[in-house]
Order: C-alpha cells, then sequence, then structure tokens
C-alpha cells in the first residue's frame, strides 16, 4: 500500500462511497501521459543544451566587452529579443488559456479531474528536473563568471541567460501553471489557492531583487562576494517556493477523494448498521 | 481589504460516482502519486536549497581556500539545514515519511555536482577537486533517522539538528585535508589551498574580502575545529525548530474566497 493512503486521512476529506446502483465502468483508470512528461522535459533539455552551447562559445570571444560591436550583435541582440518574446508569448499563452477554460468545470467527471490531476504532476514531476537544472546551471554560472571577469556592464552574457530569460520564462510558466490550476480544476474554480498563489508571488519578487541587486552593483564593478548581503533577498524569493507543499497536500486532498473506494460489502455493512 | 482564509469554504462537492472502481485500480493511482508528488517535491526543494545556499554560502561552498575552520563549518550547516527541516514537517505531518532531508541533500549534491562540472569547469576551466561540493548526506539520514526512531520533532531537533551541525565537519575533512597540507613556495610555507588559490585569481581572493578564520598562533592548534564543530551543532538544533515551524505554516492547504 502507498505510503500516502496510510496518513493523507489527517486530512479533513469527505470519503466516497460507490453507490451500488451506479452504471457499471465503461473506461478505464486515467493513465499517467510519462511520454508528455518526457517529450516536454526532452524539449527543455534541448533549449538548455543550446542556451549552455551558445554562452561557453561565445562568452569569452565576444563577451568581455560590452563597448564593442560584437557585443552588440552577439549578446544584446539576443536580450532584446528575449525581453519582447517571452512578455508577448506568456500573455497569449495566458489569452488562451482563459479562452479556452472548461464553462462547465463542474459537472467534470471524476475519471477526467483525476487524468487532469495526473496530466499536471506528471509533467510537472519530470519537468521539474529540467527546471532546476536550468535554474542552477545559469545561477552558478554567472557566480562564475564574476569570478573570472571584471564586469563593465548590468548585461552579462550569464545575466542574459539567467535574468532575462531563465527567470522570466520561470514566472510566464509558474503564471500559466496557475491560470491553468484555476480554469481546469473544480477545487480551484471558485476560490484560490493560497499556498500557490504565494509561492508564485514569492518568486516574482525576483524581479525587484534583480533591479535592486544591479543598482547596488554600480556601485562596485569586481562581484567580489557571491554570499554578499546584496544578494540575500534572492533568498527570500526561492523561499517562498516551499509553499508548493501546501498546494500538493490541496491536491492530494481531492485526489483521494477522488480515488476513494469502497466494496459492495461494506457499503452493505454500514447500511445494515444504520 | 478582508481576506478569508477557510480550507473548506466553497469546497468543490464530492464527486457522485468514484473515478477508480476496484482497489486494485486504487492501488495503482496511489502509486502513481508515490512516483509523481516525492521526486517532484524533492528536486524542487533540492533546487531551491542550490539557489538558496549559492547566495549565502558559495564562497565557502566553491572555493577550498575558503574552507577554514571557524565559518565555514558554523553557516554552511545551518544555512543547509533550513529547506530540509521545512519540508521534514509536511512529509512526516502529511505521510510519515522521514526522507525529506536525505532527498534535499541527495537532490542538492546531484545539483552541485554537474553545476561545478559544467560552470567552474568547463566554463571557467578551474580544476574539479578546487570546486567540489560539500557533502551532507551523512548529516541528513542521521537527521532522518532520529525522527523515525523517536517520532518527534521536539526530540529529532534536540539530537539529530545537534548531531547534523557537529557532524559537517568531520564528513567533509577527507576532501579538506589534504589542501592543509603545507607546501614550500619560495622562502614562505603556505597551505595547499593557499597556493592554489593563488594560481587561480579570482576577484573573491583578497585577504580583506575573504571571510575565513584570521591566522593567529591559534592557527597552529587544533582545537578550532572541533569547538566551531559543538557551536554549530548546538545552533542547528535553534534553527531545525524554527524552520520546521515555518514548514507548518507552507504546508497549510488555506484556500482564499474573497479578496476585495
Amino acid at each position: 500500500m502507498s505510503s500516502i493512503t496510510q496518513d493523507i486521512g489527517t486530512s479533513r476529506s469527505r470519503p466516497l462511497a460507490r453507490r451500488p446502483d451506479a452504471p457499471p465502468p465503461t473506461e478505464g483508470p486515467p493513465r499517467v501521459p510519462w511520454g508528455w512528461a518526457l517529450g516536454i522535459t526532452a524539449l527543455v533539455f534541448a533549449a538548455l543544451t543550446a542556451v549552455k552551447w551558445y554562452q561557453h562559445a561565445f562568452s569569452w570571444s565576444v563577451g568581455m566587452d560590452s563597448f564593442s560591436d560584437e557585443f552588440q550583435t552577439y549578446w544584446m541582440s539576443i536580450f532584446y529579443t528575449e525581453i519582447i518574446a517571452i512578455p508577448v508569448l506568456g500573455g497569449l499563452g495566458a489569452l488562451a488559456l482563459w479562452l479556452t477554460r472548461d464553462r462547465d468545470i463542474m459537472s467534470l467527471s471524476p475519471h477526467d479531474e483525476l487524468r487532469r490531476f495526473y496530466a499536471m504532476f506528471g509533467i510537472l514531476t519530470v519537468a521539474a528536473i529540467a527546471i532546476v537544472s536550468a535554474l542552477g546551471l545559469l545561477t552558478e554560472a554567472d557566480a562564475a563568471w564574476h569570478q573570472v571577469v571584471v564586469r563593465d556592464t548590468d548585461f552579462t552574457p550569464t545575466h542574459i541567460f539567467l535574468f532575462y530569460l531563465g527567470i522570466p520564462v520561470a514566472w510566464g510558466a509558474l503564471i500559466l501553471a496557475w491560470i491553468w490550476v484555476h480554469t481546469r480544476l473544480p477545487i480551484f474554480t471558485s476560490r484560490i489557492s493560497v499556498p500557490f498563489s504565494v509561492a508564485i508571488l514569492g518568486f516574482m519578487m525576483v524581479g525587484p531583487v534583480v533591479a535592486f541587486n544591479e543598482w547596488a552593483h554600480t556601485f562596485f564593478y569586481a562581484e567580489e562576494l557571491f554570499a554578499a548581503p546584496v544578494h540575500w533577498f534572492f533568498v527570500l524569493a526561492g523561499f517562498f517556493l516551499v509553499f508548493l507543499i501546501g498546494f500538493v497536500v490541496q491536491c492530494l486532498q481531492r485526489m483521494r477523494e477522488l480515488m476513494h473506494v469502497v466494496s459492495y460489502e461494506e457499503i452493505e455493512r454500514l447500511a445494515a448498521e444504520h | 481589504m478582508a481576506l478569508e482564509l477557510n480550507p473548506q469554504a466553497d469546497a468543490a462537492p464530492p464527486p457522485a460516482r468514484p473515478a477508480l472502481h476496484t482497489a486494485r485500480e486504487q492501488w495503482e493511482a496511489w502509486k502513481n502519486v508515490d512516483l509523481m508528488f516525492f521526486p517532484l517535491i524533492a528536486i524542487l526543494i533540492g533546487g531551491a536549497a542550490v539557489f538558496l545556499g549559492a547566495l549565502t554560502i558559495g564562497d565557502w561552498s566553491y572555493w577550498q581556500d575558503w574552507r577554514d575552520r571557524r565559518w565555514w563549518p558554523l553557516l554552511t550547516p545551518l544555512l543547509l539545514l533550513t529547506l530540509p527541516a521545512v519540508l521534514t514537517y509536511a512529509f512526516w505531518k502529511y505521510f510519515k515519511l522521514p526522507v525529506a532531508a536525505t532527498a534535499v541533500a541527495v537532490g542538492y549534491l546531484l545539483s552541485q555536482m554537474i553545476s561545478r562540472y559544467v560552470n567552474f569547469h568547463l566554463f571557467t576551466g578551474f580544476p574539479m577537486n578546487w570546486v567540489m561540493p560539500e557533502v551532507w548526506i551523512g548529516a541528513a539520514v542521521f537527521l532522518d533517522a532520529t525522527l523515525l526512531i523517536t517520532r518527534s520533532f521536539a526530540i529529532t531537533g534536540l539530537v539529530g539538528g545537534f548531531f547534523f551541525g557537529l557532524l559537517f565537519y568531520p564528513m567533509n575533512w577527507p576532501t579538506v585535508a589534504p589542501m592543509h597540507m603545507p607546501v614550500q613556495v619560495g622562502e614562505s610555507v603556505i597551505t595547499l589551498a593557499d597556493y592554489m588559490g593563488f594560481q587561480y585569481i579570482r576577484t573573491a581572493m583578497p585577504e580583506y574580502v575573504r571571510i575565513i578564520e584570521y591566522g593567529t598562533l591559534r592557527t597552529f592548534g587544533g582545537h578550532v575545529a572541533p569547538v566551531t564543530a559543538f557551536v554549530a551543532g548546538f545552533f542547528a538544533i535553534l534553527v531545525y525548530y524554527v524552520f520546521v515551524w515555518i514548514g507548518s505554516k507552507s504546508a497549510r492547504p488555506a484556500f482564499m474566497t474573497k479578496l476585495l
């Protein structure tokens, strides 16, 4: 028996009994879309590999002097593309999710509701490996870069992929996920998940922190300490991701309701007792 | 602005019929849940730990010549304990799984090994033994094992938290010890760590920047490291309690029904 089934019962959820007069099942149990999950993750890893290749190939050759023409061509053009394309694509994605929302969500069958939970968490689980790899690799590339190169601009080759690609894409993914969850899952349609919202809002605080950080770095061009106090605010923003645990608990409580199976014998016994 | 938090307010009605029909299907469904949720949470929180660690204790973690006996064994375990403590609450409270700290530690080490190789070795050209991440899986296992045996956050903080801080330095000694070997450079005797530091110039090199133990006569004594380890142990108890409490708040499945 799963470990969860033993103890998630501490949550306040209502049991579900299969009625003896319920129609016989016509469809099999929902499946986790592992193929989709692996495919999406492969795409993310391919993009990450391309980004890291570009960074390794052109940081040292054309990325050290922001006054050079080559820097404008090889790096600033990417920066301008990122700050235009990511908000536009994110906005279109949000609009599409809203326009295609389920308008009769409360009549969603339990089978389809469970399938949606499977799809969301199956893809998230595998994609999390790519997300964490991307943020970790891009963050510490910045740490390594500033230890060996004195900055002459805020738009360094590592910043262009961390602050203006990795973090905005993570923002976009989280916001799209929030919209999807609150328009496709019945338990979130008439109310808002506080832990999920806090996690996203906290992570969004990376934006002001980036601005503050770059402002502070205008006072000194050598980034001597990575553990400097000016960087500590990033920690707060990242720490808010722990609130995703509360969101997971909310989902598990609902999934427990959806997956509750009671035998005919038990129903008859309960009926006899009452 | 009124903010209403109510776990049960306006809840979706219980499903009229089950999504699953047999105990076998239910067993497979919960197995799927196990396959999805625990890796997801461990990976995300492990990744957050890398982010947190880089920005607070990164310099001690990156460079061998930062790994002194006073600050590195004190700050590093205290910062690394925070997210495992947060995650421990949810894993134990809801799932009775005493594996949170170990999961985060393993995720952290894997992420760090990849990052150090790709970023510090391939990208910026440092030798791997110079930028090897610290190891704390053993301390995390001790913390989880204490919870498994005692089934108590209070005793786990007192015993497991203490040993988490205490064990950090001895567990990492095998990688640090060779760097403390003396080498003669010209007419000076310096440690291998400092010698390598001079070979790989960094912006974090100057003595006025490095936050490490000052060189005094006590430098030659052997008492600083165990004293620091015990201090780290005692502080870790407090850190564990505080962050388990934060974990209890972050894992609360609250809903908001009215914003304005």
